[in-house]
């Protein structure tokens, strides 16, 4: 009985986490079609014609940049390298919309870029000359320098453990540093591309802040427009076969080339330490503007341009009810963690000891949560909770539960479950991979129940994998726009909603203090947890 | 010990369902510092506690709609009498807001039972005097917008900007949808770049030469006067000029900031006193020196910066009622879409 | 009727419904008595480890311990309620924990328990491991966590301890040490053991009983000595590889004929009829050598063991023969030289198939 209560309760966890998926799907074959055919076909194209211009250009953009700055820090030093190695990750601090405020107040007419011209060189009309990164442009430069992180820190540990005699290998074969490159290194590595390139291309299609506000019409913006402003089921479903089409074909190829990755880094046998090129003159100058450039872009700038507006507007900072926006922040990441902790620790438990194929099965589709976007994911939320009012706790002659869920703490944590399970499930799966299973059986055999195994033995081993799980949930969660837009109950507000509202107000110099706030704080979380992120040794 | 843990993590779960009585719930899409301002004072007043809860005004109509009866909102607040009405056609709201004081403070084409104009707003054209004469302006309409003489100079934002959703709907109710469409493909065709930006963005780029005329509501050019956007915009503004238009026939086409009532609403006499006191002159001051909006009261003036830069005396659009915003924003997203409006 | 301490009656091995051995009986009959259980690898001697210790389950048949029922097609108690202690070959330590730790939860078991035979300081030191109780087991190689959780194991004073192939990972020139310290341990602490191994010497040496299992059965279980040289089958003798089977006819009820080495007298472990043709085993312990012989072959091989050496000799009919010399006989014989078998040849107990 005590395999079957296991059981029972990651199967309950794994089904709670799959019914938005389903609703999703399922409501949308209602069909309530009340606007035009021929417009539905001039926005479906445009939509997957915005969503590919977005995809592609984001993806290369933060394939250059992942791995040109991941394969300097890992292969050569010069002036910074070891500042680099951590700080490029800082960029992660900055969620995309905040990096579109930024663009946008240093490069419209009369902005920052501006201002500063005009202290430098006198009155004259500069607009002209600035360049306008606004649109999709802009659209995909907040993406790229708030993503590129991604594939950074997966290509970087990657580079790491690639042994040194591949590199000596090149040499062998008389190679130039560039064809090593492209020839051994960068195949060898490419696992750990696709693992990160294919994270970007699932956060740039579910992306909704930045994307909205330089009004870029894009598949999720489109099932967001259809289903919300027309009420338009029909062809909120057309659009989101596609996008989910996307998503479902990015998540076989992460989920694959995850595989290959891990296959990959397993072969320790042979390895030998890398010893890093130290760099001289022109190419150490040119190593180092490379990654400062990158820091500068995706943190200094975006940051910089926060803080002056903080300064130059110092009037919103009184406005803003810090200490309250912080309690709500803590208070809505400490019970998320402990929530999707506790829930994802149980049935990682339950697999374990029951070691069902079906079980597995379903809480591998139940971690696709994480691909579908949050604006979608509330929205399913809301429309499941009012569906199962309706037509079933009120038909039973209950009192309706609306109230508990929709507009409640509670609604709001239930879906951060839903969309970060998968990243506190994967995390604690692989931590759990490393316990081999002869552990739990000495432990049994030491007279240890299955209660106490986990209590003793596994949550303390464990210890360091939930610590860095609670880090990347809290600074998901801090980031999180959509979801909390939608679902935060009456007065309640975090540092991501109030940047948002003040934002889509034109209130850009008010967005400025919660977005500082915001920054500071993730930034702080990151700086935390860089020693995991940056592990250097395979442990 | 640990069992205590875990009741604080239950009920701290279940906390925010907790309600308190004397309170009125306001599904608010308007996010001016100025609106929570006015909310507290509100509260100081009656004792009412306003709930808030500030959202797209998509996403804030789809809660309410999929809450249905069980729905805690009191009242919907929108930047756009298309929302209000398109809510209303849904069958989301109620009568209720006809006290005699709101009837006596709101004029009829700005309200219905169901909601309520709070604040206006004209959506206007803005211009660069160093190229456009006052000839070339002379008897400007949204209609002639169209005329060729404005190729290449003319800034405008998206076609599915709300703003612009309910300007041509009201264009569409005047003049027909044909006309409209004809319209339309005028307007495209003498844009001076794709659409981008807000209403803000469009003044700014006729003050730094991108383009001679813009569409943009009214409060916006005051807001960047007023400085508290910075130097800068302060002076840019000072560029541009403001020209309404229609003058000579039914007037500027004019919005509202509406509160509309929710069906449903458990605090319904809470709410109506909220909507009384956006209507009193203190409220309609706070509105008008904030957010730089027309009162929609007689007896209080708009804030200087929009009398003296603006202009107080010109024909508002009374004749066109603003709930047909709502009813042709379908047609006019239709013109919009297929003359290739961005 | 003397009952046996521990006893497996018809069971078949399982692993995920797939049958590893079947049709099992053995006991071990007193307490204390260590028995090895000796097979190729991925035979199913884990699983049948695993079993006793209640991490698998039963369809058929009884395990029964001291006289209780621990696993039959209707009982199973669960792994915690045996006191059975499991040694596994793969690195089972609590990672998050140091070794001493380790091996103090394991003494935490059976707390309670009066008789420790062997105190826990003296199975540290016996096994070698006081260097690296501070250690974490990812800090230590696959040998020492052997022998720490081989430490474990014995600390927890089980009824019965399993080992799965103790000293795999043990380096070979500390092995012979650490098989006897193992050994010296059983006896004194008196902790009934069943050893899984594929190393026939560790079996014979450690084992005071030695169950064969091939090919989905137990072939023979049975004392070292009989084992090695009263095989019971021609699987036994080939997995052994410690003697050549030739062919032979039987002549009498007291000897045979080959074509090579010609009669051969001796006591047949089981009777044929004379006549009959049967495969005789020749181990190198049956022939000795005698220069002066005129039966002569060829060396083919020959390997040094330190106390011996085995030549490999061919036949005429090409049949390869092994012959033990001890390492002290005055010359040595190099190969492709002839060497000389003392004739007559007499076997005392002679194993035809």
């Amino acid at each position: 009985m005590k395999f079957n209560s296991w059981y029972l309760s990651s199967f309950l966890i794994s089904f709670v986490v799959l019914i938005p998926i389903i609703t999703v799907f399922s409501s949308f074959f209602e069909s309530t079609s009340n606007y035009y055919e021929i417009l539905k076909n001039t926005f479906l194209m445009e939509y997957i014609f915005n969503s590919i211009i977005l995809l592609i250009s984001v993806l290369a953009l933060t394939f250059v940049i992942g791995t040109g700055t991941a394969y300097l820090v890992s292969f050569y030093n010069f002036p910074g390298s070891n500042f680099f190695k951590w700080a490029l990750i800082l960029s992660f601090a900055v969620p995309p919309y905040i990096y579109a405020y930024s663009l946008t107040a240093f490069f419209e007419n009369y902005g920052t870029a501006f201002t500063i011209l005009k202290n430098l060189f006198g009155d004259a009309n500069y607009n002209k000359n600035i360049p306008k990164f606004d649109g999709m442009f802009g659209a995909i430069l907040s993406i790229s320098f708030s993503l590129y992180a991604y594939v950074y820190i997966l290509v970087r540990a990657s580079f790491l453990y690639q042994s040194q005699n591949l590199i000596d290998l090149g040499k062998n074969l008389g190679f130039s540093k560039f064809k090593s490159f492209y020839k051994i290194i960068l195949p060898a590595a490419r696992p750990a591309i696709v693992a990160g390139l294919s994270l970007v291309a699932m956060e740039t299609l579910a992306e909704f802040g930045a994307v909205d506000f330089f009004s870029i019409n894009t598949l999720t913006t489109g099932i967001y427009n259809s289903w919300i402003t027309f009420d338009d089921l029909a062809f909120a479903n057309r659009i989101s076969f596609f996008l989910l089409l996307f998503i479902f074909s990015l998540f076989v190829l992460e989920n694959l080339s995850r595989r290959r990755a891990k296959y990959h880094l397993n072969s320790k046998g042979g390895f030998k330490q890398k010893q890093k090129t130290k760099l001289f003159g022109k190419s150490s100058f040119l190593a180092f503007i490379f990654c400062f450039l990158i820091f500068f872009m995706s943190f200094l700038f975006p940051l910089g341009q926060m803080l002056y507006w903080t300064i130059k507007f110092p009037e919103n900072l009184f406005d803003l009810q810090i200490i309250d926006l912080v309690l709500n922040t803590l208070y809505l990441v400490v019970l998320s963690s402990l929530v999707l902790l506790i829930f994802s620790l149980i049935s990682n438990y339950g697999n374990r000891v029951s070691n069902n194929k079906s079980l597995n099965f379903l809480s591998t589709i139940s971690i696709s949560g994480y691909a579908i976007p949050g604006v979608i994911l509330a929205i399913a939320f809301i429309t499941f909770i009012a569906w199962l009012d309706d037509s079933i706790i009120k038909s039973l002659g209950f009192a309706s539960i609306k109230k508990v869920f929709i507009g409640s703490i509670l609604g709001l944590v239930l879906v951060y479950f839903i969309r970060f399970y998968s990243l506190a499930f994967n995390g604690i799966k692989s931590g759990y991979e490393k316990i081999n299973i002869s552990v739990d059986e000495s432990a049994y055999l030491l007279g240890y129940s299955k209660r106490k195994t986990f209590m003793n033995i596994h949550i303390p081993f464990l210890r360091n994998s939930l610590l860095f799980i609670i880090i990347l949930i809290s600074l998901e969660i801090i980031r999180e726009l959509p979801i909390t837009l939608i679902l935060r109950p009456f007065n309640f507000e975090t540092f991501a909603t109030t940047a948002y509202i003040s934002a889509s107000e034109d209130l850009l110099e008010a967005a400025a203090v919660p977005s500082l706030f915001l920054i500071l704080i993730a930034s702080l979380f990151i700086i935390i947890s860089s020693k995991y992120i940056l592990k250097e040794n395979n442990e | 010990m640990k069992r205590g843990w875990i009741i604080v993590l239950i009920t701290s779960l279940f906390l925010s369902t907790f309600a308190i009585s004397n309170e009125v719930n306001v599904f608010n899409a308007r996010h001016y510092k100025a609106d929570a301002e006015l909310f507290s004072k509100f509260t100081n007043k009656t004792g009412i506690k306003v709930n808030l809860i500030n959202g797209k005004a998509g996403a804030l109509e789809k809660r309410m709609i999929e809450e249905g009866t069980e729905s805690s909102a009191d009242l919907y607040i929108t930047a756009d009498a298309g929302r209000c009405g398109a809510f209303k056609a849904k069958g989301m709201t109620q009568g209720g807001l006809t006290s005699a004081a709101i009837k006596a403070a709101v004029p009829s084409n700005f309200r219905t039972s169901h909601w309520v104009g709070v604040a206006k707003r004209a959506r206007i054209i803005y211009y660069a005097p160093e190229r456009v004469s006052g000839a070339e302006l002379s008897g400007l309409t949204y209609e002639s917008l169209a005329d060729p003489k404005w190729k290449g100079r003319l800034v405008i934002r998206k076609s599915s900007n709300i703003y612009n959703k309910s300007l041509v709907a009201s264009l569409v109710k005047n003049n027909g949808k044909a006309a409209t469409a004809k319209w339309a493909e005028g307007v495209v065709a003498n844009m001076a770049r794709t659409p981008k930006g807000n209403d803000r963005a469009q003044i700014m780029a006729v003050a730094a030469g991108e383009a001679d005329i813009a569409v943009a509501n009214t409060y916006y050019l005051a807001l960047m006067l007023s400085g508290n956007k910075g130097a800068e915009q302060q002076a840019a503004a000072k560029k541009v000029k403001a020209f309404f238009p229609n003058q000579n026939d039914r007037g500027t086409h004019m919005n509202i900031s509406c509160a509309a009532m929710v069906k449903g609403a458990p605090n319904k006499s809470n709410a109506i006193a909220l909507v009384e006191y956006l209507l009193t002159p203190e409220a309609q001051e706070h509105f008008t020196n904030n957010t730089f909006e027309f009162p929609m009261i007689d007896g209080v003036s708009p804030n200087p910066l929009v009398v003296n830069n603006l202009g107080l005396d010109f024909k508002q659009d009374l004749k066109t009622k603003v709930s047909s915003y709502g009813a042709k924003q379908t047609d006019a997203l239709e013109v919009m879409t297929a003359a290739g409006w961005k | 009727m003397s009952k046996n301490f521990f006893e497996v009656k018809n069971v078949d091995f399982k692993v995920g419904g797939k049958t590893k051995v079947a049709n099992v009986s053995f006991a071990i009959e007193k307490e204390g008595d260590v028995i090895c259980l000796l097979g190729p690898s991925g035979i199913g001697k884990t699983t049948i480890l695993r079993t006793i210790a209640g991490l698998e389950k039963i369809k058929k048949g009884s395990i029964e311990l001291k006289g209780n029922v621990l696993s039959s097609e209707k009982i199973n108690l669960e792994p915690e309620e045996r006191n059975i202690s499991l040694a596994f070959q793969e690195n089972s330590l609590f990672p998050h924990y140091t070794v001493e730790k380790n091996i103090l939860l394991g003494a935490e078991k059976n707390k309670g328990k009066k008789d420790h035979q062997v105190s826990l300081q003296e199975i540290i030191e016996l096994l070698d491991i006081s260097l690296i109780l501070d250690k974490y087991p990812h800090e230590i190689s696959a040998g020492e966590a052997q022998r720490a959780s081989l430490a474990r194991s014995l600390v927890t004073q089980p009824d019965l301890l399993l080992l799965d192939e103790p000293l795999s990972n043990v380096d070979q020139s500390f092995k012979e040490e650490i098989q006897e310290k193992l050994k010296k341990i059983l006896k004194s602490s008196k902790i009934t053991t069943i050893i899984v191994t594929h190393d026939s010497y560790e079996a014979f040496y450690l084992g005071s009983k030695c169950g064969i299992i091939l090919n989905q059965e137990l072939k023979q279980f049975d004392d070292p000595y009989n084992v090695y040289h009263l095989p019971n089958s021609i699987e036994v003798v080939n997995f052994l590889n410690r003697g050549t089977l030739i062919h032979a006819e039987v002549t009498s009820p007291k000897s045979l004929e080959n074509k090579d080495l010609g009669t051969i007298t001796g006591n047949f472990i089981k009777p044929f009829p004379i006549g009959s043709k049967v495969k005789l085993l020749v181990q190198p312990e049956d022939l000795h050598h005698d220069d002066k012989s005129n039966l002569k072959f060829e060396v083919v091989d020959r390997k040094f063991r330190g106390t011996n050496f085995i030549y490999t000799l061919k036949t005429p009919s090409n049949t390869l023969i092994p012959v033990f010399v001890h390492s002290h006989h005055i010359h040595q014989h190099e190969i492709d030289e002839k060497f000389g078998i003392k004739r007559p040849i007499h076997i005392d107990h002679i194993v035809c198939f």
